[in-house]
């Protein structure tokens, strides 16, 4: 099976089946960009992703490389969050920091299923929560002053009253 | 001391206890008839029950229209758009509710609920609170409805109600009827409770314990906020309104992400019914320019809203809805503001109106190229429609159910017409159809179900019409010709010639038609899934014997088995549903 290396932002480079990495739009374009062709000793460098991630990345890539071609999303199609399927939601088991860089990745590489499913797991980690408890999930900072923070609060007043 | 009638623990009411039952209906969003019946309405549902512990099909309880999945089935069928984002939780599979008052306000204890005819279809119950808030007393898991579908005995069910400490005159109960083989009815609704707070002390259940122990992540790592707005955007694409609602209020990049409008793309309000005011409709007002579908069915039951708000938001962003569902809200739309809907939606295609109470006749007239409309249970007069049908050629969808001002005959022949896109015609319990105008509908090549249940005369026979129906409309799937007395067996014939694509046929009630002629429908319809013969004077064993030959069909029976049922029962159940 043809690989070709794809290097992380710490230097550290990865021999991948040309298949999996083409999962990613971005690489994939810079392929056929580039013209580089299978079996080359170029190294492709992916300076926004590091070991850790990209290890990762690689792996989910592995396991889905024979998923369909996901399609791009249009308004007649609607979006679930409880479709998560178990390997995935196993895979996404990570801390915060993880998870974030994985979609930060996934954005980057242009992989809309990873993307997809990161930015769904995050989005059930949001939900049915009160503004407290998503700021004291996520450790976010409330930087509204108090005059904007009244007027946020009575314009959302209904979840507030749960 | 009152006792309070059949309770398993037989337990005694305390001094201060009320018994009551219920004294009129609020609203319902689903009965056997249109409301200016009695037979089968949600009107039975008043006083003493009368027919318990008589199991049965009582005409003077109050009995739903649906059982199964049959309904879903049916080309008819339009799923809830703006759903996959709610949390189960927010949204169990409650597909029709029923709204009650009674004369005291008590602080209620126990709930008994009177069900004689196919117990089980009771998903939740709300109560409004003297704090002017609906609140739930009872919720049951979806799935775990431990009654048996074969075991046809009435019950008198007391679900464990949560204590509350308010006092409560309104009690709403939601339904689900996907398990049931039959048609549920109730015959009478039972609140216990006390006029007096002091003897119910108890703390009400706190809802949802916090999960507060979500790990702090440790510091130096990436925070959610510190990714870009495109992201979060996408993360904020996966949430419900509600949490779309909190995010807005946790910091100001999540309040500019979260305002996006095109985050309110498709709104549906209906599993929020409870907590919809006229502060949420104009919250929404201000995110939802953009909007496409909108669904507010069942808001506005004893809340804070009122129709000028409907209005006020469609006027602020009703230019690009192409769906719109206001089912069952019950609230009084004065005629202008009605009128007002298709010119401050001029991009409409499905409309969903049902139980509007108003005269909205006016308001059709401006409806243009809809597909898809539904009027049931509205006042909808005759001529109205006649002038709205030839403006709306692409119609596919109409449902007219429980219209009570309505001549069917013309509607039908102008549909003929002007209408031939048409796939589905919902006309149950409208008013007599004339077998010419059923053959008149033969023109609409394209229709894949008809309901006419209940909209013969009883006397007059449909004459061969439905052959010519048929042959017009060879695609034909869901036919309900339910309480045709007068059908023969010349038109079962015809159906057995021609509707061979059926898979729902309907004929209750249709008491002329003889077994082997039915018989001949089961051997020839070999698409047949479901078949409703109940009450066509078919003795109990054919019935058994042909559930067990025809194994695809579900063949509906509601004759009382014994206790654990017949063994054929098992072979039925056991039966994948596709």
């Amino acid at each position: 099976m043809p690989t070709i290396k794809l290097q992380s932002s710490d230097g550290e480079v990865f021999d991948t089946d040309v298949q999996i990495a083409k999962c990613s739009g971005t690489i994939k374009t810079m392929l056929e960009d580039l013209g580089m062709d299978e079996g080359d000793d170029e190294v492709v460098p992916l300076p926004n992703v590091n070991s850790a991630i990209l290890r990762k990345v690689l792996q989910w890539a592995t396991f889905h490389k024979d998923d369909p071609i996901p399609v791009e999303d249009d308004d007649s199609k609607e979006k679930r969050t409880d479709d998560i399927s178990s390997w995935d939601a196993d895979f996404l088991k990570v801390d915060q920091g993880t998870l974030f860089e994985l979609i930060l990745a996934a954005n980057y590489l242009d992989i809309k299923g990873l993307l997809d499913v990161t930015c769904k797991t995050v989005a059930n980690m949001i939900k049915g929560k009160t503004p407290e408890e998503i700021r004291k999930t996520f450790n976010i900072k409330n930087d509204f002053t108090p005059a904007e923070e009244e007027q946020v609060r009575k314009e959302n007043e209904w979840c507030e009253e749960k | 001391m009152l006792q309070i009638p059949g309770h398993p623990e037989e337990s005694a009411t305390l001094p201060s206890d009320v018994l009551q039952y219920v004294q009129s209906v609020l609203g319902a969003s689903d009965q056997y008839g249109p409301t200016t019946s009695i037979s089968y309405t949600a009107v039975n549902i008043i006083g003493r029950p009368t027919n318990f512990p008589t199991y049965g099909e009582h005409i003077d309880s109050y009995m739903l229209t649906t059982h199964g999945n049959w309904w879903r089935e049916a080309p008819s069928f339009h799923p809830e758009f703006g759903l996959k984002n709610v949390p189960e939780s927010k949204n169990p599979p409650v597909h029709d509710f029923l709204a009650v008052e009674f004369e005291h306000a008590v602080v209620p204890r126990m709930i008994g609920i009177y069900e004689t005819f196919n117990p089980g279809s009771i998903q939740r119950i709300w109560a409004f609170t003297c704090a002017k808030r609906w609140v739930m007393l009872w919720d049951e898991p979806f799935g775990a409805n431990d009654s048996d579908p074969t075991d046809l005995t009435s019950r008198l069910f007391y679900p464990q109600i949560r204590n509350i400490r308010f006092h409560v005159r309104v009690l709403r109960l939601e339904f689900n009827t996907s398990d049931l083989a039959y048609f549920p009815a109730l015959d009478g609704i039972l609140m216990v409770g006390s006029r007096s707070l002091s003897c119910t002390s108890e703390a009400p259940a706190s809802c949802a314990a916090l999960e507060s122990d979500a790990p702090v992540p440790p510091p130096g790592t990436i925070n959610l906020t510190q990714l870009p707005n495109e992201i979060l955007f996408g993360i904020f694409s996966f949430l419900d309104i509600p949490s779309l609602s909190a995010v807005e209020i946790v910091c100001q990049k999540f309040n500019a992400v979260a305002r996006d409008s095109r985050l309110y793309r498709v709104v549906n309000l209906r599993p929020y019914w409870m907590e919809v005011d006229c502060k949420r409709i104009r919250w929404l007002e201000t995110r939802c320019t953009g909007i496409r579908k909108l669904d507010l069915s069942w808001c506005g039951m004893l809340t804070d809203l009122h129709a000028r708000d409907v209005i006020r938001l469609l006027k602020a962003c009703g230019d690009t809805i192409t769906h719109l569902r206001l089912d069952d809200m019950g609230l009084e739309f004065a005629d202008d503001e009605v009128c007002c809907i298709p010119t401050l939606c001029p991009n409409l295609r499905e409309v969903s109106l049902r139980q509007m109470t108003m005269t909205l006749n006016p308001a059709l007239l401006h409806f243009r190229n809809l597909t898809r409309l539904n009027l049931a249970r509205t006042t909808v007069d005759t001529e109205c429609l006649l002038d709205l049908l030839p403006r709306n050629p692409c119609l596919q969808h109409l449902n007219l159910s429980c219209c009570m001002n309505l001549a069917p005959q013309a509607i039908a022949s102008t549909v003929s017409v002007h209408n031939r896109e048409l796939i589905s015609l919902n006309l149950w319990k409208t008013e007599f159809i004339s077998p010419s105008a059923v053959r008149a509908l033969q023109a609409c090549t394209k229709l894949r179900e008809l309901n006419i249940g209940w909209t013969t005369n009883g006397t007059t026979s449909l004459d061969g019409a439905l052959g010519d129906l048929l042959k017009g409309c060879p695609n034909m799937e869901t036919l309900f010709l339910t309480g045709f007395r007068c059908l023969q067996d010349a038109d079962l014939a015809c159906i057995a010639e021609h509707g061979l694509q059926l898979v729902q046929l309907d004929i209750m009630g249709c008491i002329s038609v003889t077994v082997p002629m039915v018989e001949r429908v089961l051997q020839r319809c070999t698409k047949l899934r479901f078949l409703d013969c109940v009450h066509c004077e078919i003795p109990s064993m054919y019935l058994l014997e042909w559930s067990v030959s025809y194994v695809n069909v579900t063949i509906c029976n509601a004759d009382k088995f014994p206790r654990g049922g017949f063994p054929w029962d098992n072979a039925r159940r056991n039966r994948p549903m596709n």
